[in-house]
């Protein structure tokens, strides 16, 4: 008896198995060398390079030793595969995400990304290669670190708002944290949503740093805060629409890309959608629709200027290591015309298309060592 | 069908005027070149648009460089024929040009501007990344780069424009042939001006010999580097250089003297050695009387602007064949690899 219950309780177990591995058919195609995944930021400007595009005038390409790359959204799938017979896995979402990821496959430990229903503890060692980041390594910078972020090129942090615009547009830097620790409710007379973008998300993680919020943030949020999804003014991270008078934080650069059309544009409709700026007098962004340009004054601002950085793993990319890979190097390395820090503005360069994408060049091009995530 | 006269007439006036509009639609860009583009090619550096298509102009297979049809500004697009739905770069075998996608030995995907043409094409050779740019590079060989117009999805090749270039097999280094219809630096005036390519090759100090092959052509010859004293050292030959001189009442005499530009290296411009590194000792072959070769200029000291050759007035006229014997000492610290200048020469009458 006992020996029959077994043998049924395998082959359940076994048939259980089967029904939970056949993983829906994944549309996105895996790379051809080299994965890129994390933040969202990053995302239109770094898929272009990777698939290739001819929005600054000239086809450009980023290869690697003459191979294609892949680069992943933030947001799509719950689970992807990003390599030739490789494992599926949490897709990551944001900037820190990425860069667990990215530790994890380096370190082999079992990774879940912040996808809410993605595959859990996956070891996805050699899955990852490149993270995009918003922010640099912060408290992790570590000279001996594992790590290494590699400036990509300069954005600034600023904010989107569905409220009026006399009231809305110009909130200096003490209004913006009351608001997001709920000691201010109301702008201009008017009811106010601060939205924070998800947990992962370097946006966030930069954005609660120039409000000195982390650690009000570092349990839960503040009970008037909702969550958004990253530079989305459509949606809140639960599907639910975006609010009006909300104040978000909003990439620059991100918020060129999805005016210009190089980036996918996920402005609200329902409540008319504006970019504001902390800086009285200094907007971040000038034009509108397809003519929206970065404004250099603000990027220039130490305050709300950030580098964002596309990160790889240290030994990776010095001359004489074991793990050196010269295609890898080539891929980051900026002299390099089609190298994804070049910061050049001739047509041809990656400079030129990033900038489509409201990407300047970076404030410094001195890479930082980090520990893993 | 009985064929009136009129009728006759009629058909041979509208197939006149078709091969008239047929010849007005195929292309309003230059003539078919020498070796069968159907235009001229231009290369500029891709990561600046500065202009790189000098003679004997050593390039790295990895080298980012774009193309244009004017031989002067770089974002003047390659013109696509009416009916053209996908533009590509290539790299092939010689007389694979119009091949198409699953004939070219190696292409990529490129794309059509508004105005239907190709504007700013990426030709680096690694960067052909369908088919098999590794392959090609490690057999070497003359092989054509170019861009190209096509239709069907990239089976049928309306347009082809192309440069023949000759790679080193291994390394991947190689030159670009001219233009056939011109140069793409203007022709000396008057005779007095002309530019030979230097590309002598260095070996890195403490490490064994890297050998590369400098192919001949329009470049002056250098030999394998070694080590004298830890320093790469490399020797060669400027190839003979003709001065001629009709002036048979006035002999007024001449003066050849010699410019050197910095040298580069292939793959990082940025890394540079001093013109005084490249020895020249010049030497009169054969020719007038009383010509005489200038002072040799020692590696490592060398000066230019310095005289090449001269002629002393009233001695003579005719025709004066120099040649030199070149060295290139590299200092101890630099990158081993191909170094890319350029040797000016220029004469003056006394």
């Amino acid at each position: 008896m006992n020996k029959k219950v077994i043998a049924l309780c395998a082959t359940v177990g076994v048939a259980l198995s089967t029904v939970a591995f056949a993983a829906p058919a994944l549309a996105e195609p895996v790379s051809g060398s080299y994965v890129v995944v994390g933040s969202d930021t990053l995302q239109d400007a770094l898929n272009a390079l990777a698939n290739g595009s001819s929005i600054s005038g000239s086809a450009v390409r980023s290869t690697a030793g003459g191979k294609a790359i892949g680069s992943f959204d933030a947001t799509g799938s719950v689970g992807i595969q990003t390599k030739t017979n490789g494992v599926r896995f949490g897709r990551p979402n944001g900037s820190s995400d990425g860069v667990k990821a990215l530790s994890r496959s380096v370190d082999g430990a079992a990774y879940t990304s912040g996808t809410v229903g993605g595959p859990a503890a996956v070891v996805i060692t050699g899955q990852v290669d490149i993270a995009r980041s918003s922010s640099g390594p912060g408290s992790s910078a570590n000279a001996d670190g594992p790590l290494l972020y590699v400036p990509f090129g300069r954005d600034a942090l600023t904010y989107a708002h569905t409220g009026p615009a006399a009231s809305f547009d110009t909130l200096d830097l003490a209004t913006l944290t009351g608001i997001f620790n709920c000691s201010i409710t109301t702008v201009g007379g008017v009811a106010v949503t601060p939205v924070i973008p998800q947990a992962g998300s370097g946006t966030r993680t930069d954005w609660l740093s120039k409000l000195s919020l982390t650690s009000a943030y570092s349990t839960s949020n503040p009970s008037c805060v909702v969550v958004g999804q990253e530079h989305d003014t459509k949606n809140l991270a639960d599907g639910s629409a975006f609010p009006a008078n909300a104040i978000t934080a909003m990439s620059a650069a991100q918020w060129v890309a999805q005016n210009t059309g190089a980036g996918i544009n996920r402005i609200g409709t329902v409540n008319p959608v504006r970019i504001g700026s902390p800086v009285a007098g200094i907007p971040a962004t000038t034009g509108t629709g397809v003519s929206t340009v970065p404004n250099a004054t603000f990027y220039a601002n130490s305050t709300w200027g950030r580098d964002t950085y596309v990160v790889v793993e240290y030994a990776r990319v010095q001359v004489g290591n074991a793990k050196y890979d010269s295609a890898l190097d080539g891929l980051i390395a900026s002299s390099a015309g089609q190298s994804l820090t070049n910061a050049g503005t001739f047509a041809s360069t990656a400079g030129a298309t990033k900038k489509k994408f409201g990407f300047l060049a970076p404030g410094s091009t001195t890479p930082i060592r980090s520990a893993f995530k | 069908m009985r064929i009136t006269k009129k009728t006759t007439i009629i058909s041979a006036g509208a197939l006149a005027l078709a091969l008239v509009a047929g010849a007005a639609t195929i292309s309003a860009t230059a003539a078919v070149q020498g070796n069968g583009s159907d235009g001229p090619l231009y290369v500029y550096n891709g990561n600046d648009g500065t202009a790189l298509d000098t003679a004997g102009y050593m390039y790295g297979w990895n080298d980012s460089i774009v193309s244009s049809s004017d031989a002067v500004s770089p974002e003047v697009e390659l013109a696509c024929p009416a009916g053209t739905t996908s533009a590509y770069t290539f790299v092939t075998a010689v007389g694979s040009e119009r091949s198409g996608i699953n004939g070219w030995g190696a292409y990529a995907d490129n794309s059509l501007t508004p105005t239907g043409g190709v504007n700013l094409a990426n030709m680096s050779p690694i960067q052909q990344i369908n088919g098999q740019q590794a392959t090609l590079k490690a057999a070497g060989g003359t092989l054509s780069l170019g861009v190209a117009c096509g239709t069907n999805n990239g089976v049928t090749i309306v347009a082809s424009y192309y440069r023949t270039i000759n790679v080193t097999a291994g390394t991947g280094s190689y030159t670009i042939e001219r233009n056939s219809g011109g140069t793409a630096t203007p022709p000396p005036a008057a005779g007095t001006t002309a530019e030979i390519g230097l590309a002598p090759t260095t070996i890195a100090a403490q490490e064994g010999l890297l050998s590369l092959v400098v192919p001949a052509g329009t470049v002056a010859t250098f030999g394998t580097p070694t080590l004298v004293g830890n320093q790469s050292t490399v020797t060669g030959a400027l190839g003979s250089v003709k001065v001629s001189d009709g002036r048979f009442n006035s002999l007024a005499g001449w003066t050849l003297s010699a410019d050197v530009a910095e040298f580069t290296r292939q793959g990082d411009v940025t890394d540079t050695i001093a013109p005084s590194q490249l020895g020249v000792t010049p030497a009169i072959v054969s020719g007038t009387a009383g010509a005489v070769a200038g002072a040799a200029q020692t590696a490592g000291s060398a000066t230019y602007a310095s005289t090449f050759a001269e002629l002393p007035a009233g001695l003579g006229w005719g025709d004066t064949v120099i040649d030199a014997d070149l060295s290139f000492v590299a200092p101890q610290g630099k990158a081993a690899g191909t170094y890319n200048s350029v040797l000016t020469l220029t004469v003056v009458s006394k």
